[in-house]
């Protein structure tokens, strides 16, 4: 007995506060939101110090008589719910009645409002908790908030501020989120004394998009809508080509609140999937308005989650809405074809081989004739002519269907071949255990010996199928090209620094605050790789040194991505762990694309650099480069067997 | 349209016009050339979307004027393919006969309709300039120009008129070329104009000395949005690119406490070799200055590497300095000049290579980091 007490309530409120007030940018959220809530026209915010000193939010809505302004520092006051029921109906951002008690139990609370009814504005300060009483002084209709040393009463947690670099990228991140929410409301964000963001009210949300993230995004938006069963679905998704390395692309808004959903963030991966790479995330700006009783926003301290009434119904508008879109634009051909998945893939291999077959039988015949085959199939002639005639025996040696050839061929193969680089024994000629084993499925994957004249031809500027040992291989362009550029480049860099080209002209890249802060954490590995970036702006970042090895890569699309990429690991992950994603992505770039038409003499160095290179069988994600069809398949369906 | 042609005259001018009509398009026009019979020749026309050519095959008769749009990549092997001396060339609504001896061909024509305009030189040119000058500045320069990056404004070249001079610039955010020339003849105020790199090549590719290599002009003609260059019959008209190209002043260094004085040939032939044993990875060569020597080493990892001396005049301090081979090479493949001369300040500061010719020609080329 007497070890159990009630809490006083100072201590319930800094409690509270641990809840919704984490760090200056929740401040700024919940001061900027009862902003929206009073009906402001124009907010304007203005932070010194990366909001340790000063966070302040001004707005000319409806503001607070004397009495009012007494009862909003109190814990659990609010104009916005009456009854019970209104908690299940809310229209308004807040209503838990917590943001302003819990913030002045933190810090040097001031809030100066005047109602148009009033002439003269009242003022009320908490110090810590400590209320003091309203005294009238000068001022305009409207609120203004002062929130000055914020948590200096709570040294634990003013210790776990970052950076104002960090502190800054946070406040820019739910501005932006609330900016975009309300176009209708002008906004202006300054921070010591530096004007990060002048918005002018406007009727355009992509006009919004573009202020944050630059016209070039907003242009290539694609607008969609949806509505129905009382939901509706608006908003904006980039296409595909514009993907991101980052999941922070994704925005979501309901009933003007920007909350993270599981439902609607699901059916937007959807509505992508098969046309972005799996480790690529896409852009969408979302906007739904519900039937407020038709969705819960009382699940988190700030209301960053809502429950759904009926999850499914908004998983499927939200699903179909990007979908009709996507069906009714023609996306980029490339990057269609880069990713297709499973169905269309084996199609496309199905054709290539009748390609092969038709057209490549006749190319051996009639070398003569390689230009008239047309642009779309290219056979390769390099040294390797003396071997003709050999090669040719071997394909007549297919139409005669002798069965013992396939065994037969190899051995001369081997003969007269450079050493032949056989990473496992799978598909070994004369081995049938594969193909009896997928007898279904006739593809095996695998590597293989080549022949030691490799006659290739491109198809479709994506695929090149190209003569073994025992069969033949069918490679995709990219993901060889792919893995073969990353073990070159790891191999490289384990040897020092990558050489880097400075640039006459640096380039400047727009990107969002909060990216900012990995151009500090992670100098080293930035430098290793020989990029040298500055801050050169509240939004944007300089240029000033780039890899030569990367000297085809889209400078501007690269330094966003690679900050995309770095944010989004986080601050410390292994070295090693990070390094392999960036060479990925460097050599995802780097690399040759399906739909790029290759020259003779790049198909048979891509040939060759396959034999050198380690593990050149998957792509760094893992995706088989080739896929190898022998002799025993290919008398199997034709039923030779 | 019913006409006689000298073959090979016809040949030569469909080959010029295919430098436009060989891109990969989407609208099929647009690999067409247009043919139009009047007077007593026929003026072929095409265009990409954004440059377009005309020139004119003096004809051999017209029998019925008129013109047809013809598909280039069609018509042009027939006529490389007949062996006649004339051929014979005539239209009816849907095809495009052609006949020589012993062979006929049909084609199906589109509509002329159809076919983009193209802007007439009217009025008087604002400038005329010396065809060869005008050949050597863009020839000087037209290799820096960037190609397909973000920065629009760079995928061209800066012309850039002051009183009677005319600068061409190009860049590609990590070197820069300028060349100067003396405008013959200026009518127009001073402007500045990018014109894509595009239009450059086929001009340096159409527009040379034909017949004799005497002195030939170039009229030339700027409006808002594009530029028309004229020689004879020859009608080159460009679409501009929008933007503004940097500033590019700002980037040339004004000072500078070494300077190198070398032989062309000896400095290309040493970039060259040195360049054999850099790899696409690691394209830089390191060059070494000191009082009478230069040192250019390279080295391909896993592979080997190079050194290759060679004297020089070298006043300062030893340098060393990374630069990509590729870059030099470019510059010093088309500079006319016995021995250039390269000024530098610290390695990782822009370089300045140019000849002794009153800082007419420059090229700044951004040096390599090299690693440690």
């Amino acid at each position: 007995m007497g070890s159990i007490r009630i809490l006083q309530p100072e201590l319930v409120n800094r409690i509270a506060a641990g809840e919704c007030v984490e760090r200056p940018a929740s401040v700024v959220k919940e001061l900027v939101e009862n902003a929206l809530d009073a009906g402001a026209a124009r907010i304007d915010a203005t932070i010194l110090d990366g909001g340790r000193e000063l966070v302040q939010v001004v707005d000319d809505g409806t503001g607070m008589d004397a009495d009012d302004l007494c009862l909003c520092v109190q814990p659990h006051a609010t104009s916005k719910v009456r009854c019970d029921d209104d908690l299940f109906n809310i229209h308004t951002m807040g209503f838990r009645g917590e943001a302003l008690p819990s913030i002045g139990s933190v810090s040097r609370l001031q809030v100066t409002s005047r109602t148009r009814d009033c002439d003269v504005a009242h003022t009320i300060r908490v110090d810590g908790g400590q209320i003091g009483e309203p005294t009238p002084r000068g001022g305009p209709i409207g609120t203004s908030v002062e929130v000055r040393d914020l948590f200096y009463c709570v040294p634990a947690r003013r210790k776990f501020l970052k950076t104002n670099q960090t502190e800054m990228g946070h406040i820019t991140e739910q501005f932006a989120r609330l900016a975009l929410a309300h176009p209708g409301v002008a906004f202006s964000l300054k921070h010591n004394k530096r004007v990060f963001h002048t918005l002018a009210a406007t009727a355009d949300r992509r006009q919004r998009i573009a202020d944050f993230y630059g016209p070039e995004l907003a242009e290539v938006l694609l607008p969609v809508r949806r509505e129905g069963g009382g939901v509706l679905v608006e908003g904006w998704v980039a296409p595909p080509k514009e993907s991101r390395g980052s999941g922070k692309w994704e925005y979501v808004f309901v009933n003007g609140r920007h909350v993270r959903d599981k439902f609607v963030s699901h059916a937007v991966k959807e509505a992508y999937r098969s046309l972005i790479d799996p480790s690529r995330y896409p852009v969408a700006f979302l906007f739904i308005t519900i039937d407020p009783s038709r969705v819960d926003v009382n699940v988190h301290p700030t209301k960053s989650e809502v429950r759904w009434r009926d999850s499914n119904y908004v998983h499927g508008q939200v699903l179909a809405a990007i979908r009709e879109k996507f069906l009714a634009t023609n996306l980029d051909h490339t990057l269609q074809t880069q990713t297709a998945e499973n169905e269309e893939y084996q199609q496309r291999v199905r054709t290539a081989m009748v390609d092969f077959f038709t057209r490549g039988g006749q190319s051996a015949a009639l070398p003569r004739n390689h230009e008239e085959v047309g642009s779309a199939v290219r056979p390769v002639r390099t040294e390797w002519r003396d071997h003709g005639s050999k090669g040719q025996g071997d394909q007549g040696v297919v139409a005669d269907g002798q069965h013992s050839v396939a065994a037969g061929a190899s051995p001369a193969v081997a003969t007269n071949a450079q050493p032949v680089i056989a990473e496992t024994p799978i598909g070994q000629p004369g081995v049938p255990s594969i193909s009896e084993t997928q007898s279904a499925t006739p593809w095996s994957l695998g590597p293989s010996a080549p022949l030691s004249a490799p006659r290739a031809i491109q198809i479709h500027n994506t695929f090149i199928v190209t003569e073994t040992g025992d069969g033949l291989m069918i490679i995709d362009q990219h993901a060889l090209h792919e893995r073969i550029l990353y073990e070159r480049f790891r191999a490289r860099i384990a040897d020092r620094p990558l050489e880097s080209q400075r640039l006459l002209l640096p380039e400047v890249v727009r990107v969002p605050a909060d990216r900012l802060e990995v151009l500090e954490t992670h100098a080293d590995i930035l430098q290793r790789l020989g990029i040298e970036l500055t801050q050169s702006g509240p939004q944007s970042v300089t240029l000033h040194a780039f890899p030569t090895l990367l000297q085809k890569v889209d400078q501007q699309r690269f330094v966003k991505d690679l900050l995309d990429l770095l944010n989004e690991k986080g601050s410390r992950p292994s070295p090693e762990t990070l390094l392999h994603d960036l060479l990925d992505m460097m050599a995802c770039k780097a690399a040759v694309k399906a739909g790029d038409p290759l020259t003779n003499d790049e198909i048979a160095a891509l040939l060759v650099r396959r034999e050198i290179a380690e593990r050149s069988s998957h792509c760094p994600h893992g995706r088989p480069t080739t896929l190898h069809l022998t002799l025993r398949d290919l008398e199997r369906q034709f039923k030779r067997r | 349209m019913k006409t006689i042609l000298p073959r090979q005259e016809f040949q030569d001018a469909l080959n010029a016009v295919a430098t436009l009509t060989g891109g990969r398009t989407t609208r099929p026009i647009l690999g067409c050339v247009k043919l139009n019979a009047a007077g007593e020749q026929v003026e072929l026309s095409a265009t990409d979307g954004e440059a377009g050519l005309r020139l004119s095959v003096p004809a051999l008769s017209i029998e019925k004027e008129g013109e047809i749009v013809v598909p280039a990549d069609r018509l042009l092997p027939i006529i490389r393919e007949l062996e006649d001396v004339e051929i014979s060339l005539e239209s009816d609504e849907r095809y495009c006969i052609i006949k020589g001896e012993g062979s006929e061909f049909h084609i199906f024509v589109m509509d002329p309709v159809d076919f983009p305009p193209l802007p007439e030189f009217e009025d008087e040119p604002d400038l005329i300039i010396d065809g060869n000058e005008l050949r050597r500045m863009i020839s000087l320069t037209l290799y820096a120009a960037a190609r397909e990056t973000s920065r629009y404004a760079i995928n061209g070249v800066l012309w850039e008129k002051h009183d009677k001079r005319l600068f061409v610039i190009a860049t590609d955010g990590r070197r820069l070329a300028r060349a100067g020339g003396v405008v013959s003849k200026s009518s127009s105020g001073n402007f500045e104009v990018i014109i894509p790199a595009k239009a450059m090549s086929v001009f340096e590719r159409v527009f040379a000395p034909v017949r004799d290599a005497g002195d030939w002009d170039v009229q030339i003609k700027v409006m808002p949005n594009q530029v028309i260059l004229r020689t004879g019959d020859r009608i080159l008209s460009t679409v501009l690119v929008e933007g503004n190209f940097p500033k590019y002043d700002d980037v040339i260094p004004k000072e500078h406490s070494k300077r190198a004085r070398i032989g062309r040939d000896v400095l290309l032939g040493a970039v060259k070799r040195a360049a054999l044993l850099t790899t696409e990875d690691s394209r830089a060569i390191k060059l070494a200055f000191e009082e009478e020597l230069l040192v250019i080493t390279s080295q391909a990892p896993e592979q080997g590497d190079a050194r290759v001396e060679v004297p020089v005049s070298y006043e300062g301090e030893p340098l060393t300095i990374g630069f990509n081979p590729v870059f030099l090479n470019d510059a010093l493949r088309v500079i006319p000049f016995e021995e250039v001369i390269i000024d530098l300040h610290e390695n990782f500061r822009p370089g300045v290579l140019r000849g002794e010719d009153k800082n007419e020609f420059l090229y700044v080329i951004m040096p390599v980091s090299l690693s440690t």
